[in-house]
Order: C-alpha cells, then sequence, then structure tokens
C-alpha cells in the first residue's frame, strides 16, 4: 500500500470492454471509522494512511460507505457520468477491488 | 488539579534534530488551567529553545553529564533553591543515568521526577533491546553488535544488504553497500563510542508510539503516530495520530513487560510485505512530537509531573485520531541582554514576559 495513492474510479480509466450482462459488482462492506472529505480526501485511522480519490472515486465512496449496493452505486456512476452501464459495472468493480487491496472495504 | 505547578524541563536545544524539551514545555501550557511555571535547563548558551519567552518563564544552565553526578546535583540544588521547582523532566536519553542516580538526593530537596531506573533505562538500551525482545517474544529485527571495523563486514554477511548503523544513543545511516557501511561504522563510533549496532534492514512503514508509565510499571496513556515525513536524518518532521489495537496492545505489552516508570518512546517499522510490527527502538523519554499527543488529547507531559508529584492519574481517556503535525523553524529574536545573561551568569529570567503572562 502506497500513501496518498489514489485509488482509481475514474471512470474514463478503465477500459470498456466487459459486455453488458457481465456479473453483478460484489456489494462492499467499508469500515465506518474511515474519515472521508466530499472533495475525496480519505483517512484510515488504523493504519494513519491517506489516501486521494479523482471525482469518479468519490463519488462511488461516498455512496458505497452509506450502504449503497454496488448495483445501484453502478447506475448512478453511469446515470452521472453519462457512460454505459457495462462499462460502469466495471469501473465500479475495480474501484472496489482497488479498495480491498488497499484494506479499506 | 492543584495549581501552580513550578516544573523543570531539559532537552532545549531546538535546531534540525530538535530536542523533547520545548515540546514537553509547550504541552504543559496546552493545558487551559495551566497556570504554572516553567523553568528551561540548558546545557549551552546557544541550546536554541532557552531564548523562548513564550514557553518559558526562566533558564538555568546546567553542566554536561560528563561533569559527573556531584556537579549536576550542586547547581539543581541551586535552582531548586530559587524557583522552588517541584518536579523535574529530563528529556535526553544521555543525562538520564545522572539523573536516575541522583533521585534520591532531589527528591530531599524538594523535586520529584517520573524516571525509570538505571537498571530499567539498560534493560532497553540500544545495545540490550534485542536480548529483551527475544526474552519476552517481542519481533526485532536481526541485529549484531560491532566493537571493531573488522566485524562490519562478516556480520553484514549475516545480516544481508542494505542494513542499518546505530549508534548506542543516536543516529542511524541504511548503507547499501559493505563501504558504506565501513563509513557508518567510523562516523558513529567517533561520535558515540562502541559498541556499533548493526541491525537488518525492514522495508515497511514506521510507526512511533509514545507511552507513559505510572510508579507501578503500569500504562497510564500511549499515542501512536505515523510518520508522514522524515529528514534526510529520518527524522519525523510531520505525522498523524492513528489507531491500530494491534500496535496501541503490542505498546501496552512492552511497556508492562519493562514495568516502566515514565515517559518512553516505542519507535516500529510494519513491514510492507507481512505487515507485522518489529520494535526497533525504546527511547526511554518523551520524543519530541510529543506535543501532537497533548492536542490529541492525551496530555502525557502533564500526566507525568502529577504522577511525579504522587498525584493520583487514573488511564488517559482515547486520544483522538487524524490529528497531524508539521514541524517547522522559527527564527527566534531576542535582545543581546538574554545572551549576555546566559553567558557571563548561567541564568535568564524571563521577568517581562512573565508578568506578561500573568504567572
Amino acid at each position: 500500500m502506497s500513501e496518498n495513492t489514489p485509488p482509481a474510479g475514474d471512470a474514463s480509466s478503465t477500459g470498456a470492454a466487459s459486455a453488458a450482462g457481465s456479473a453483478s459488482p460484489p456489494e462492499v462492506g467499508i469500515p465506518r471509522d474511515l474519515a472521508f472529505s466530499e472533495r475525496g480526501f480519505l483517512f484510515d485511522p488504523t493504519t494513519g494512511l491517506t489516501y486521494t480519490l479523482n471525482r469518479t472515486g468519490a463519488f462511488l465512496f461516498q455512496r458505497l460507505r452509506h450502504g449503497t449496493a454496488a448495483a445501484e452505486a453502478t447506475a448512478a456512476l453511469a446515470a452521472e457520468f453519462d457512460v454505459e452501464l457495462p462499462r460502469a459495472a466495471d469501473d465500479v468493480r475495480d474501484f472496489v477491488q482497488q479498495l480491498r487491496d488497499f484494506g479499506l472495504a | 488539579m492543584p495549581q501552580p505547578y513550578r516544573v523543570a524541563v531539559t532537552g532545549l536545544n531546538a535546531a534540525d534534530n530538535p530536542a523533547p524539551g520545548i515540546p514537553v514545555a509547550r504541552s504543559l501550557r496546552a493545558e487551559p488551567s495551566w497556570a504554572g511555571r516553567i523553568v528551561g535547563l540548558g546545557y549551552d548558551a546557544f541550546d536554541t529553545g532557552i531564548y523562548d519567552a513564550d514557553i518559558l518563564d526562566a533558564v538555568y544552565l546546567i553542566p554536561y553529564p560528563t561533569a559527573g553526578e556531584g556537579n549536576l546535583l550542586a547547581r539543581l540544588q541551586y535552582v531548586a533553591e530559587r524557583t522552588g521547582i517541584q518536579a523535574l523532566v529530563p528529556t535526553l536519553d544521555a543525562e538520564l543515568e545522572n539523573f536516575a542516580a541522583l533521585e534520591p538526593e532531589l527528591r530531599e530537596a524538594g523535586v520529584r521526577m517520573l524516571i525509570p531506573s538505571g537498571s530499567h533505562l539498560r534493560m532497553r538500551s540500544k545495545a540490550a533491546l534485542a536480548d529483551f525482545c527475544r526474552g519476552h517474544g517481542f519481533r526485532f529485527p536481526d541485529t549484531e553488535l560491532c566493537m571493531d571495523p573488522g566485524q562490519v563486514h562478516a556480520a553484514a554477511g549475516r545480516l544481508g544488504m542494505p542494513l542499518v548503523v546505530k549508534g548506542i544513543f543516536y543516529d542511524a545511516y541504511v548503507a547499501s553497500t559493505l563501504e558504506e557501511a565501513a563509513v557508518f561504522f567510523q562516523r558513529v563510533r567517533a561520535r558515540w563510542g562502541l559498541p556499533v549496532i548493526l541491525q537488518r534492514w525492514i522495508d515497511g512503514e514506521e510507526y512511533d508510539v509514545v507511552a507513559l508509565g505510572n510508579r507501578d510499571g503500569r500504562l497510564v496513556g500511549a499515542v501512536a503516530m505515523r510518520k508522514l515525513r522524515l529528514t534526510e536524518k529520518g527524522k519525523a518532521w510531520a505525522g498523524v495520530t492513528m489507531r491500530d489495537p494491534a500496535l496501541l496492545e503490542l505498546a501496552g505489552r512492552i511497556v508492562e513487560a519493562l514495568r516502566w516508570t515514565g515517559p518512553l518512546e516505542l519507535e516500529f517499522l510494519r513491514a510492507s510485505h507481512s505487515k507485522e510490527y518489529s520494535l526497533i527502538e525504546i527511547n526511554p523519554r518523551f520524543p519530541s512530537w510529543v506535543y501532537l499527543a497533548a492536542r490529541a488529547d492525551q496530555n502525557l507531559p502533564l500526566a507525568a509531573v502529577r504522577l511525579a508529584l504522587d498525584e493520583d492519574v487514573p488511564p488517559l481517556p482515547p486520544y483522538r485520531t487524524g490529528v497531524t503535525f508539521v514541524r517547522h523553524a522559527v527564527d527566534v529574536v531576542c535582545p543581546m541582554e538574554h545572551l549576555e545573561s546566559l553567558t557571563t551568569t548561567g541564568e535568564l529570567i524571563f521577568q517581562a514576559a512573565a508578568e506578561k503572562k500573568g504567572t
């Protein structure tokens, strides 16, 4: 884990290769004690590590931390950033995987 | 809380490797109800912090540890008589043995301290730490003590490269080659003497815990900090409070194993790969970042003073995480008379400043 590295989440940064109807995005459990600002700054009080999330990452994180299901977050992402659902689903899946890799979900 | 306290603090040089004295004094002043007096004990007229009239009420120069216990005691008795100090907080590794030895005499002079005994100091010394860790099952980097430059080559062969070359009191250098290790050995030996400590290098993140043990060797408080920025000497220049239960539990077990009385700083490395904490150092005094702990709601220096004065101090409540510090240097401007006073008499009373503060 590197300090202040941005988990991706930029919808335009991931490929659009996956087809519609691919596996559902996973459900996400995010620790309650993570401190997060709407501007995308994230602090993990257990490790002392900080992260910067880009606009789409912050958009997703804000929803996922409040218990929004991944499928619902995917739809919101697609609508907000005007991308196709399959591509949004890929991005959400990638984002959640990065959160898990960093121990944030 | 009975007030006002009259407290003396050592370790006031706050240059590129700041001593903890000024942060300890700032912590005491951070207590909202603080109305006491703080007397700085400096070793040199150019210990930078001694000119800060906003933090100290008076300054007295004291003899270097090498001058021996007798000279130190005579000077401290004089300071106690002049200032009425009730408590003394030593903050430098190299002076602690002397202060520990003088504890009974100082107590008789009305000056109380909360410091470990000489034997406890030696138990956690850099040279003995590996044995302590092995004896109690605490993870610790492989370590070798070298008395001779000829031993460096063989030790490096066992520890691998890079490795860390450390002085018995201060200084640590990461050597990437045998040649570098030999150069660092000589540098550390010239400054701090023997043995020189060679330690396996661990790739990971640095975490520090400042803690305080009471006279029964029980933990009163502890605050963990992740270093955010380091100087080239490896000193934290920025940090943030964090709370990993595993780290705090480990710190608590170490304090209990030591049965430690007084302040201490535990330095850990959390390996990038295994995520496990290795204890790399125990410093027998407050760290220079201790003001962060006070601002995160655990005023450990104030608790140390109260414990020194035999007040009942229950375990401190949890501290806040995410509290961040960034160290920066300031120029303190002072009249020539201050330097003159310290140089000629070894004393400086910030009368005007004291009046301004209403103390």
